[in-house]
Parts: C-alpha cells; structure tokens; sequence
C-alpha cells in the first residue's frame, strides 16, 4: 500500500503537478479513507520517504525524487511553506555571482563589469574593488574566482590566492618577498629558494586586499609584471621568471590619495562597492534572512526574531556595513541562546548591543507588544512590482482639478490588485495591525476613520513596498524634481490632509521602515482627500503663532483634538526671530493655502500692527488677537466652525477676557532634628549618629547636632534653623524654647518616654516606621555600649545575630520586652558570648534548682539563641542562661 | 556602711546590678568614676541598668571621696563600683571606709596580663593590688558573687 502511495506521488511530480500531492487528491485516487491515508502519510514522513509541506492544504512529497532532481541533500521532514523548500534548493544551486545578495538588482552592474572584465583576453585585466570597511570585498574577490573556473576562464586546478597587505605595513621588505619570491641567501632567513606568490597565483587570481598598504617600491615592482607578466625573484636580478593571473585588488581608502598614479593607470576599471545603506532594505533584509539562517544551521534551532529586533536591524544604520551587520547577529544569537530554554531561539531587542538599540525610539512604536516573527517573515513576498507603474502614473497626470479624481481612480486600481494577495497572511497581519493603530491613533483625532478595506490595502502597499526599495530608491532620485513638483502641488491644494498624512507618514518611518519614501506619503495623502470636510476650508484659516520650540504646535494640536477637527495651523518661531522674518512666515504660509478669504491670527505676544501690515495680500479680511492660550483658541476655533462673524466673534472674547487669580503658600520646610547637649558637643555628636542610624530608611528627615548654648541665645534669630521645621530637639538639658518640643536622652529608651515622641514624630513616621526607630534606637544606643566593652568579636555582626534572637526569644515567649531590658539582654549577651569565645564563662549557680524549675525558659532560650550558638560556635552553658533570666525576671 | 568595693571596667551593668546588689543587700550605688560624668549617652546606659528599689549615685572620684568621709554616705547599704584598680586604690587609700575590693572585670589590652579569666592588669596595675596586699587589704578576683572567692595574693 505505501509503495502504491509512494508511486502515485512520484507520478504527480514527474508531471510537475505538485498541489496534487494533498491528502484529498490521493485518498480520491487510490480509494483509501481520508482517515487511513492521513495516517499513512504521516507514517511515511517519520520514516523519511516522504516530506510534508505544511501550506494549505498539507502537500506531501517524496523525498528521494526532489533529491535527485534538485541534487540537494534534504535533512528536515516538514516545512512551513513550499517557498522554504525552494529557496534550499536555490541556495544549493547557486553558482558564484547568485551566492551574492543584490547580484541581480544594487550588485547586478558591478558583477556584469566584474565578469566582462576577468574575460577580457587573454588573461583578463586587472581591477580594483573600492568600498567601505565590511562590505564584502574579499568576498566579491572568491566570486570572481569561482566564477572564472565556472566558465573555464581558469583550470579546475588553479588557485585564488589572497594577500592582505596590512599585514606586511611593517614590514615592506617581507611583503615583496613573499610575493615575488626570493633566492637562498638574498637576505639574512632566506634558507632556500621560495617561488613566491605570484608563481602560485600562476594562471588562477591574485586577491591583493588593503592594497594601500602596499608601499610605493611594491607597487612599482608589480608594474613590470602586470604589462609583461615577468618578474624576477628578490636576490637574483638576472632570472626572469613568468607567471599569468587576474589581479584583483581592493582598499578602503580614496584610491587617488592613497594609490601611485601610475598603478591606477594600469587598472583600467575601479568598481565602486555601495555600503550596506545604499543598497537599499531589501536586500538588507536578505541578508538579514541569510545571515540568520546560516546561524540557525550552526547552532541548530529554529530562530525566530522579535519585531522590534527586525526594525531595529532594518533601520539601523551599520558603519561597519555587513561585517558589521554580521557581527551584530552572531552577537545577538550569542546572547539568546545563553538565555535560551527551549528548541526555539528568540531574539530580543535585550540580545542587541546597546549602540543598536538606540537607533529606535521605543516611545514612538505604537504596537506596545512586539510579536514573534520567523525569519522567513523577512523575505520579500515578490520582485516583480507593478507599485513603479503606479508611481509614474501618478507623476504624468496633469496638476489641475481634475487631479485628485484621476489619480485615486490610478491608486484604487492599484488597491484592488493587491488587496487579494493572500501569500503570507502572518506577515500580513503584523503590517495591518501595525498600520491599523497609526491611522486609529492620527485620524480619530481629525474625526475620521478610513474603512477597513482601505487600510488593508494600505498595509499590502507597505508590505509590497518593503520588498521593492532598491529599484524604488533609483526610480524616485530619476525623477526628484517632478516629485518636488507633484509634492508642492499636494501640499497647497491639500493643505490638512498633507499635514496629517505627513503625521502618518513620520509614524510608518518610526515603525516600519525609515527610509520610506514620500511617494507613501502621496498615496496616503490622496486616500485621506475624501474624509477631509471642505465646506469651509479654502476661505477661512487660522494660524497660532508663538515662540518657543513646539508651543504653538502644542496649543493647535490640542485645540483641534478638542474641536475633534483640523481647524488651526501652528508657526512654531525661534526665540530670537524679528517680525519681519514673522511676517514673511506667515505670507508664506497664506499663499502656500492658496485662496485664501479670512485669516484668523492668534500671536503670543509683539506688535500686532507689525504682522497685519505685513500681510501682503489686500483681498484677505485679517483678525488678530495676542496673548493666546489654549482655551482662546478654543473659543475662536469654535466661532469659526458656527461660522459666526470675525467682529462679534473678537468683540465677545475681549468683553469676556479676565484673569482668575488665586495663591496658596505651600512651600514645605524640611523636618530637622536637633540634637543638643549641654554637656558639649562631643555628645551631641554621638546623639546624632545614634539618632540617624536608626531613622527608617526611607525616612527624609534631617538631624544636626547642635550647640546647646547658641541653641538658647539665638533660637529665634537663627537663619540656618528657619530653613528647618524642628520636630524637636534631644538632648540632656531642656533649653525651653517654646516652639520646640524637647525630648531628654532617657526617654528616648525608656518606655514610658517613647510613648511622648511617637506623639511629636506621627506626623513624619507611621506605625511600622515608629516601630522600627524605636527598635533602632535601642540597638544603635546598645551599640554604642558594646563597642567599648568587646575586645575580639565585631560588634555590628554580633549585635545583629543577638537581636535577631532576642526578637525570637519574645516571640517565643509571646512578650515584648521594655525597651531597657532589650538594652540590657544586648549588651550583656554580646558580652556574654565574647566571654564563651575567650573561654570566660561563669560556671557558679546562683540557685542551684533553677536548672530544674526553669527548664522550659532554658529549651526556649537555647532555640532563640541556636543561631548565635551555631554562627559563633559557642554553647551558652545553664550557669550563664540563669543570669539571662534574671533580666528578664526584671522586665 | 560599706557593703562592697567592686572593680568592673563596664562599671554597672545587668549582672552587677541584679547579682551583686542583691547579694549585698545593698540599697544604693555608688559609681565613682570621671569619664561617666562627661558622657550623657554612658550615665543613661548605667541609669538603665540600675535595679529598681535601689538608688543610684554618681560622682567623679573626688567628689566620691569627699562624700564618703563626711559620713553622708553612711545611712545607706553602699554599694560602690569603680573602673579600674587605680580608682579603687583611691578610694581606698584615701578613705577609711574599705577593708576589701572585688576584681569583677577588666578589659584585656596590648599592655594587661591575664590574671584570672576575665580579669587583666597592667605591671602598674599589679603593683597596686600588691601594695593594698601589703597594706592588709584584702583583694578578691570574683566575677558573680556565686564563683569560689579567689585571693588576688595567691595568683599574682
């Protein structure tokens, strides 16, 4: 039965009749359930007889037929899209020039030089490759020799030999020996004869990269040989030596600043290799797809890219050209696939070097989540476009009033073509969605929404556009002047839809491709024309104007969103700007619109007679009003929408204009603690510490210890302190200031004293805050203790574990302790354990029964303090857990 | 009446406060010491460890010996701790009150020699204890009043 199944599929290929090869088509045929023929086929593909192709519907082919015919191993048993199975096959065929991306489109007219050259008879002529850094040089040279074995222009046997000459910059001498080859003896390492490169170059090609490295004794020596094709070898002057290859050369640098005249000469042709952003995004994308896949095939997993990666890449503009581009995705994939947890790679912007990413705005991207795409996503649906058709259309048809209804009649034939080319509904989708959200994001703010036929077409026409930019980039630098024309003949007859497309068109820059060209524009701007109300358009507008870098432009947008219609223009003018150069903005602008009856002007500020008698054209009714804000223009934009006149409609603004004034003092002086002590500052200090230590973290508020005696005199006089709120002050004697509270040093610790700050601290403090400065005050004043007594142990570490025991110990017991006896059960615990350290302990009882009759206190004392048992390695022994007891017997 | 001379560089502290005073039965302490008397943050933390029902007194030793040989302090059950062998051989000498001192405590440094485990002295220090020997005093080495009494004339 499968052999049967296997025979019919090869029959139906042999025929060239490929979608055949579906399950329905064979379950037909052969008689067999849909079910059972599924199964099989399935069964067939696991076994490697047959591939299956999962387009729609499912194709199933046999696998050692395309094999065969194709001479391509095939290693996957699915893939996604009959495409993929070509282009695996296409890679596989291609021969020298096609291996190159852009060979038949940027590259096609210097791969013709190229090949027209190294034919040239006999033994074609020398060139030289000249391009930026990275942009495939080396790699055109490789071709070039491939392709001359291909065609027999060289033997099967011949070799490509390559020397980059920035090797040898040092060492000059070397360079010309190795190439020339030297005789035993000729200089000092020279221990036999070398035939150089040149004699293995012999009848195959010479790659001479960074050729301005090669010095000017170098260069005159390779002229003999390149007009004759002899040389002699360095040591031997008298034996002239032949050798037959194509020279191929190559630099970076300018070749007449860094070439002698005369060896520019001998190469009668220089190509010029365009750097990576000249050859246009499609064949970026290409080689983003191709240097992708070769990662995918090194690291074997599928790799699929995030949206924003592909933008960033598209949009990004390599110096470093393909080398760089190359580095950039080895590095990315570097980056995944260290962070990579399942078969699948993804690549995120986060795997991008950091001097990539910038290259986007974040903020200007309107799809909040990016997607994952698979990189065939990446390769352009079609070459052949018929977008260019369309273009020259749109720039032969005359620039009158009949304009519009020709040219949208041109676009909507256009549409209707590529609104049904369903090839790549994944791609699709992402393009509508995106361009979906720019119009919904620009058009509702006009009132206006385009249908959604118009936007799927749009989304087609961008996606189409994607794929044609190289020729495109040609077609439109042909024809930049009729373009110039054509644009300012759209943007006075359209006028709003020619800023709002413009809107658009900037947003589809920052999300799609930023070498989008205007033409977009142009065919956006016409789809708006009919969604645009006229009425009274082309008599009335009215213009903002104000300095300053965007406030005109803020206060129009916003008042246009507000009216929900495009009723105000914005002249943005620079800080310095004079009023004639203000009055010559604005007549520019008026005969730009064109036809224009009544020019509302709402300035900021300046001379109101200098602008309006600017104003050059008689035939305009001119109203104008200064100090515009916001709800002004607001209340102009609504008289002109109800149409009402110019005079009524300023009378009533200016019967109207008041200022509302109100003043709230606010301004919040910052919490301060003082910390004062009769006894001097050196207390102070230390008070100060203790209290900063143990504020919350999160906590702003100042402490400053402060001199009691100047505290007394000039408490009310003082100016540093009237930059401060006192909370209140600390300290051992009460200096009786009647604004400030005074909290003594005992109440700090002392319970009952507590309570009273809590009181002067609940303004700035809540009640976990309060909690924890209480907590802290009393470990940081514990410290404080500790840190005298302690010899060998540090005090922070050992006083953090105690606490830290101490609070399990309360909790054990489910008591809180006075602050004192925390105190006390710190300091002597710390010494305690210092004391175990040094083998110091107390060994007496006190009670020779508290063993017996306190032994629950003893098991819960031991479990509080496990951790400072086991971090100090001690053991508090029963002897010393009685004397801990007896602090707490005291609480 | 004196019920106690005690030597403890931490001067009072929880376990000389509850084990001492009560061993004692003394009902107020005298703390003579001259740093305390400068350092507000140190005369809290020795308020704090001050048992309740018992009164507290701190003077500098000066004011300490002048106190004592007025008889100001002989209506209470006295209790005095000092920092160091030094202060205490003042007090000592310079009043007629002591017939003993209690070594409890003193800090280990580069310059002290282990006498008893938690008790280090000075060459000069030890000179001191052993001229109060001469002198007919007695001097204890005891760190809670529970430990076996051992003589400082038998360890130095």
């Amino acid at each position: 039965m499968e052999e049967k199944i296997k025979q019919y599929i090869i029959n139906l290929m042999e025929k060239e009749d490929f979608e055949s090869c579906n399950v329905q088509n064979i379950s037909q045929e052969l008689h067999i359930s849909k079910n059972q023929i599924t199964l099989l086929l399935n069964k067939m593909c696991n076994q490697h007889i047959l591939i299956k192709i999962k387009s729609k519907p499912f194709l199933f082919l046999e696998k050692e037929y395309l094999e065969r015919t194709y001479h391509t191993e095939i290693k996957e048993n699915e893939f996604d899209r009959y495409e993929e199975l070509m282009i695996l096959f296409n890679h596989n065929n291609q021969k020298d020039f096609e291996k190159l991306i852009g060979h038949d489109e940027s590259m096609n007219q210097i791969v013709e030089k190229v090949k027209a050259i190294v034919s040239y008879p006999p033994h074609g002529l020398p060139t030289l490759l000249y391009g930026p850094t990275g942009t495939g040089k080396s790699f055109m040279a490789k071709l070039t020799y491939e392709y001359c074995k291909n065609t027999d222009l060289i033997s099967k046997d011949a070799k490509f030999v390559q020397v980059n000459c920035s090797e040898y910059a040092n060492n000059p001498e070397l360079l010309t020996a190795n190439l020339f080859g030297y005789k035993k003896g000729a200089f000092t390492g020279a221990d036999k004869d070398n035939l150089g490169l040149l004699h293995y170059a012999n009848g195959g090609v010479l790659f001479l990269d960074e050729v301005h490295c090669l010095k000017a004794e170098c260069q005159e020596k390779l002229f003999l040989y390149m007009d004759q094709g002899i040389y002699h070898l360095v040591g031997d002057n008298d034996k002239w030596y032949q050798s037959k290859c194509r020279i191929i050369f190559a630099t970076t640098e300018e070749p007449e600043k860094v070439l002698l005249k005369t060896l520019i000469r001998r190469i009668p042709v220089i190509l010029k290799i365009p750097s990576l952003s000249q050859r246009g995004s499609n064949e970026k994308l290409e080689l983003i797809y191709s240097l992708y896949k070769k990662e995918e095939k090194r690291i074997n997993k599928k790799i699929k890219i995030s949206s924003n990666v592909y933008q960033i890449l598209l949009n990004h503009d390599f110096v470093g050209n393909i080398g760089e581009l190359s580095n950039t995705i080895q590095a990315s994939c570097v980056s995944a696939l260290f962070n990579s947890k399942n078969d699948d790679l993804e690549i995120h912007t986060y795997d991008l070097p950091d001097n990539v990413v910038s290259s986007i705005d974040i903020n200007r991207l309107v799809m909040k989540k990016h997607q994952m795409m698979n990189l065939d996503m990446l390769l352009p649906t079609s070459k052949q476009s018929i977008i260019l058709e369309v273009y020259n259309e749109l720039l032969s048809i005359k620039k009158n009033h009949n304009y519009y209804a020709e040219a949208k009649k041109k676009i909507d034939d256009y549409f209707s073509k590529i609104i049904f080319n369903k090839s790549d509904v994944a791609r699709t989708k992402y393009f509508l969605e995106t361009v979906n959200r720019i119009f919904e994001i620009v058009t509702s703010r006009y009132g206006f929404h385009l249908s959604h036929n118009e936007l799927v077409a749009i989304a087609n026409y961008i996606l189409e556009y994607n794929s044609n930019t190289y020729h495109i980039i040609n077609w439109i630098n042909k024809n930049k002047e009729d373009i110039d024309e054509l644009e300012s003949f759209l943007q006075s007859k359209y006028h709003q839809e020619y800023i709002i497309s413009k809107e658009i068109f900037e947003y589809l820059k920052d999300n799609f491709n930023n070498s989008i060209d205007k033409f977009v524009q142009f065919i956006i701007l016409l789809c708006l024309v009919k969604y645009v109300n006229h009425e009274n358009n082309d008599m009335t507008i009215a213009i903002i104007l104000a300095h300053g870098y965007s406030t005109a432009s803020s206060i129009a947008d916003a008042v246009n969103r507000l009216l929900d219609k495009y009723i105000f223009d914005a002249l943005d003018m620079p800080l310095d700007v004079d009023s004639n150069q203000i009055t010559k903005k604005v007549n520019d602008f008026i005969s730009h619109v064109g036809n224009v009856k009544k020019v509302y002007l709402l300035v900021d500020m300046g001379s109101l007679e200098e602008i309006y008698q600017g104003i050059e054209n008689n035939n305009i009714d001119i109203a104008l009003i200064n100090n515009v804000n916001t709800k002004l223009a607001l209340t102009v934009g609504q008289g002109i929408i109800q149409n009402q006149p110019m005079k009524e409609l300023f009378d009533n603004i200016q019967k109207q204009d008041h200022y509302n004034v109100h003043i709230e003092m606010n301004y919040q002086k910052e919490p301060v603690i003082l910390c004062s002590c009769a006894s001097g500052m050196g207390t102070a200090h230390k008070l100060k510490n203790i209290v900063l230590d143990s504020l919350p973290e999160d906590i702003k508020m100042n402490v400053i210890a402060y001199d009691y005696h100047t505290l007394i005199k000039q408490h009310t006089s003082d100016d540093f302190l009237s930059d401060y709120k006192v909370v209140c002050v600390i300290g051992t004697l009460n200096p009786n200031i009647d604004d400030y509270h005074f909290i003594a040093i005992e109440d700090l610790i002392l319970n009952e004293g507590f309570n009273k700050i809590k009181n002067y601290f609940e303004d700035y403090l809540n009640e976990n805050q309060m909690l924890l400065f209480e907590k802290n005050i009393v470990k940081n004043f514990s410290l404080s203790n500790v840190i005298n007594s302690l010899t060998i142990l540090n005090p922070n570490k050992l006083l953090e574990h105690v606490s830290l025991g101490i609070d399990v110990l309360q909790q054990l017991m489910n008591k809180k302790f006075k602050n004192q006896t925390c105190f006390g059960l710190y300091v002597h615990i710390c010494c305690l354990v210092e004391r175990l350290v040094t083998k110091q302990p107390i060994t007496a009882f006190a009670d020779e029964n508290f063993a017996s009759e306190h032994a629950q206190f003893i098991t819960l004392l031991k479990q509080a303090m496990e951790n400072v048992e086991n971090y100090y390695n001690v053991e508090i022994p029963v002897e010393e857990i009685e004397y801990i007891f007896e602090y707490i017997k005291n609480d | 009446m004196i019920k106690g001379l005690r030597v403890d560089h931490r001067l009072l502290h929880g376990q000389v406060a509850f084990s001492w005073t009560s061993y004692l039965e003394a009902d107020c302490i005298l703390i003579a010491n001259d740093g305390v008397m400068q350092d507000e943050l140190k005369k809290m933390a020795i308020k704090m460890a001050k048992p309740q029902g018992v009164k507290l007194v701190i003077k500098s030793i000066d004011d300490s010996i002048t106190a004592l040989n007025s008889g100001v302090t002989d209506k209470y059950k006295l209790f005095v701790v000092v920092e160091s062998v030094k202060d205490a051989y003042r007090l000592m000498t310079e009043t007629k009150q002591f017939h003993n001192v209690v070594l409890g405590g003193t800090k280990a440094t580069e310059n002290t020699k282990s006498i008893s485990k938690a008790v280090n002295l000075t060459s000069k220090e030890i000179d001191l204890v052993k001229d109060l020997i001469a002198k007919d005093y007695e001097v204890e080495i005891r760190m809670v009043p529970t430990e076996k009494k051992v003589l400082a004339k038998d360890v130095i």
